[in-house]
């Protein structure tokens, strides 16, 4: 092995020679047996479709995703995937690397080229960490440590070393066919890759829970679509417009655009308020829009369908309202926020970029139709009764006729 | 479907003549007026020649009259210059609890800054009068502002009359009127004024541009310093274009002023029969409200999903209550003139231009039948 490849070369000038990288990590899917090779397909696919640059190269090495570019972009690339790729599911972590050959010289002088850029973007302490997988390497990681640490320091006179909390930890990893150097690691948005566990249909209300919902399910994997219900005129078309603004949100999240259905739903607002006792309103209205909705995913292939409800969030959300309501239809009904506290679910909706939206006070198509003391422990043979008197099917029928999406 | 706009108190159609003469200006006229050069000065021209026009309408000295964006700024610009210029005279200002909110919250502001504000509950026919105000005055009164015409009821103040009652108490004390309602459609009161709010989207111009009249010798600080245009009253570069649509909207509203009022009056009156059919209509608007503006209740239907229905039809209106449901919005109007809330939160404004025509009110009378007729029994049923 050539550690010293010309001894008149001063070094740090090998720009040349490296490779300009971004590297990618997976979160479960490594873990994956007899699925990997799918999981990881569908999450490059997934990547070139979701992120906001020109995709270089996207290949597969040493059980990671190396995006490939040319280093003068690397700026302005890093900083336009970054934000997109952070909203990738199945990432763990992801960041900038340069990837050279197994070479002492290479090495030190990519490391210098990080920390000089760390430099300049504000780092003031640094930590260095040698990962030699290829033991033929004849310098050990610590003896490495402290070589191109002292590289570093005598390169970029601002930095300090702090091992217990740096601001900026550069990692080499020295393998048998390549270095690579890599800073900047930021947090993926972890799950599995959007299209590997499923579909389902997830109900959007316009409130802050659903849109949190539909985001859990997309983490794990499945490729969600969504349904509203919306009520005109008893909801207007501001109503509307929140719901369309939700999807796009949730957009930011998937390779592709979420497509959302919209069921009109007055009429059958209006027959069961004209036929049911105002306790059973709500549970009504739910099971009408569940039946709806698994009438959806049968037409449409989804395999689940999706629901933003919470133990005890509000009264009605009792077990055996929760039981009355999938007994509607025969399709699996997840619930991702079962687990979940009301100040969890909003800052996660925060975080997604749905709260400020949901919180628009442009009322969804329950709230007039909500009776003050909706039934809490709801007998379901009680509620089959009360539906009996309305023609069920015709409204379904009717109501899907006028769905519409975009 | 025929679409007919009847919401023209929240904004109104771009007039064929404002739009040609803003197009003109944009290709044309694109100089800023404060130039030296033949571009500033032919922007400059624009500028006075929409400034004359307007105060010839408005009947006051072509000096006295100041461009902004819009009535907002012109409302806060006279609550704000006038209570500071004039602080050290006294602090006591006396409005309407009925006034729009770019008069009310910045009072509110001055209220925070050490003011008294006194209130005025207009009358049953929504009215505010002489006596009511002179009766509300101190000797410290600095201001007094009382809108010409309400924007939700359409009820008809007599500012001028107002005015020359306070000058006869207190010579000293200034009198404004927020005139968005009322300029181009009734006599302008300007003349007995010593401060008017006009704005040019509210009678056919385009949007964001506005005047405010202000008598010369009422001191007025500014709220926006700067270059000092508009003789210092209001820095930044004219909106060229947005005025000299205004000016010809304000041309345009104006030659045959008296005819299209009479027309919308009678439009009006049509709308009115059309209520007197509905045995749910209410109508919140007084004997004698400016032309256009229809205010109506349909109890027990919530005003936003009847807004929604006739949308749905093409017909826009607006609501008093922004929400029904939510229940957080009622208008102070209708709240202040003791209304009931089933009667608020059921209210519903139909507000007319000279560009509406007896079909768009026939087409409006029988998509009105029929939402009534659909919503009625529902709302009857959730509202319980």
């Amino acid at each position: 092995m050539n550690l010293r490849r010309n001894s008149s070369d001063p070094g740090g000038g090998e720009v040349g020679s490296a490779r300009h990288l971004i590297l990618i990590a997976f979160d479960e899917v490594a873990l994956k047996r007899g699925q990997r090779s799918r999981f990881i397909e569908q999450l490059r696919r997934n990547i070139l479709d979701q992120i906001d640059c020109e995709p270089g190269r996207l290949a597969l090495r040493h059980g990671r995703l190396e995006l490939e570019f040319r280093p003068e972009s690397e700026d302005e690339l890093w900083r336009r995937c970054s934000s997109s790729l952070g909203r990738v599911f199945g990432i763990k972590w992801f960041g900038r690397a340069e990837a050279v050959p197994v070479d002492l010289d290479a090495l030190e002088a990519a490391v210098v080229r990080r920390a000089i850029a760390a430099v300049e973007s504000g780092a003031r302490t640094f930590k260095l960490e040698h990962s030699r997988k290829n033991k033929a390497f004849p310098i050990e990681s610590q003896e490495l440590n402290r070589r191109v640490g002292a590289r570093v320091l005598q390169a970029a006179p601002e930095l300090s070393v702090d091992v217990h909390q740096p601001e900026l930890l550069i990692v080499v990893e020295i393998r048998r066919d390549q270095v690579t150097v890599f800073a900047d690691r930021q947090p993926g948005a972890d799950g599995l890759p959007i299209g590997t566990t499923g579909s389902a249909l997830a109900l959007l209300s316009g409130g802050i829970y659903s849109p949190v919902a539909a985001w859990y399910s997309m983490k794990r994997g499945l490729r969600v679509e969504c349904v509203h219900f919306h009520s005109p005129p008893y909801t207007g078309l501001k109503a509307e417009e929140k719901v369309r603004d939700l999807v796009h949100a949730l957009n930011h999240w998937t390779p592709e655009p979420v497509r959302l259905l919209l069921v009109p739903f007055s009429r059958i607002q209006e027959e069961i308020a004209e036929r049911i006792p105002a306790e059973y309103w709500t549970i009504v209205q739910r099971r009408f829009m569940q039946r709806i909705a698994g009438r959806l995913a049968e037409q449409c292939g989804f395999d689940a369908l999706v629901v933003g409800d919470s133990i005890g969030q509000v009264a009605s959300q009792t077990l055996s309202n929760m039981a009355a309501i999938d007994a509607a239809s025969p399709h699996l009904v997840l619930r991702p926020l079962l687990g979940f506290n009301k100040a969890d679910i909003i800052a996660r909706a925060r975080t997604i970029g749905t709260y400020e939206i949901s919180i628009r006070p442009f009322e969804d198509c329950c709230v007039l139709f909500a009776p003050r003391k909706p039934a809490i422990q709801c007998d379901l043979k009680v509620v089959e009764a009360h539906e009996r008197e309305l023609n069920q099917d015709g409204l379904i029928d009717e109501a899907l006729e006028s769905l519409t999406s975009s | 479907m025929q679409s007919v706009y009847l919401d023209n108190n929240a904004t109104t159609p771009v007039a064929p003549e404002a739009l040609e003469a803003v197009r003109e200006c944009l290709e044309t006229t694109f100089g800023n007026p404060s130039s030296l050069h033949r571009a500033g000065l032919a922007a400059e021209r624009v500028l006075e020649s929409a400034r004359e026009q307007i105060a010839q309408r408005m009947g006051v000295p072509k000096a006295e009259l100041y461009f902004c964006s819009g009535a907002t700024e012109a409302n806060n610009t006279i609550m704000y210059g006038v209570a500071h210029a004039y602080r050290g005279r006294g602090s006591h200002i006396v409005t309407t609890a009925v006034e729009h909110p770019s008069v009310l919250e910045p009072l509110r502001q001055l209220e925070q800054e050490g003011f008294t504000i006194s209130y005025l509950v207009p009358h049953p026919g929504y009215g505010v009068t002489a006596g009511q105000v002179c009766d509300a005055m101190r000797a410290d009164t600095i201001l007094v502002s009382v809108m010409q015409v309400n924007n939700e009821t359409g009820a008809v103040f007599p500012v001028a009359e107002l005015a020359r009652a306070v000058k006869a108490r207190r010579r000293d004390t200034i009198v404004h009127s927020d005139g968005v309602q009322g300029f181009g459609k009734l006599v302008s009161p300007a003349a007995d004024l010593d401060a008017y709010s006009v704005s040019a989207h509210k009678l056919h111009g385009p949007k964001g541009a506005g005047a405010l009249y202000v008598r010369a010798g009422v001191r007025c600080r500014p709220l926006l310093r700067g270059g000092g245009h508009e003789s210092g009253l209001r820095a930044g570069t004219e909106n060229i274009p947005g005025i000299a649509g205004f000016a010809a909207a304000v041309s345009a509203a104006g030659a045959d002023r008296e005819r299209d009022y009479a027309r919308v009056e009678a439009l009006r009156g049509e709308l009115l029969q059309v209520m007197d059919s509905i045995p749910e209509a209410v109508v919140l608007s007084p004997p004698g409200a400016v032309a256009g503006t229809l205010a109506v209740s349909f109890p027990p239907i919530p005003g936003e999903v009847m807004v929604n229905a006739l949308s749905e039809f093409g017909v826009s209106v607006s609501t008093g209550s922004a929400c029904a449901a939510s229940r957080n919005k009622r208008s102070h109007v209708l709240e202040a003139l003791g209304f009931e809330r089933r009667l608020i939160d059921a209210s519903v404004r139909f507000s007319l231009s000279r560009m509406t025509t007896a079909e768009e009110i026939s087409r409006v009378a029988e998509v009105l039948r029929q939402a009534v007729k659909r919503l009625r029994p529902v709302a009857e049923r959730v509202l319980r």
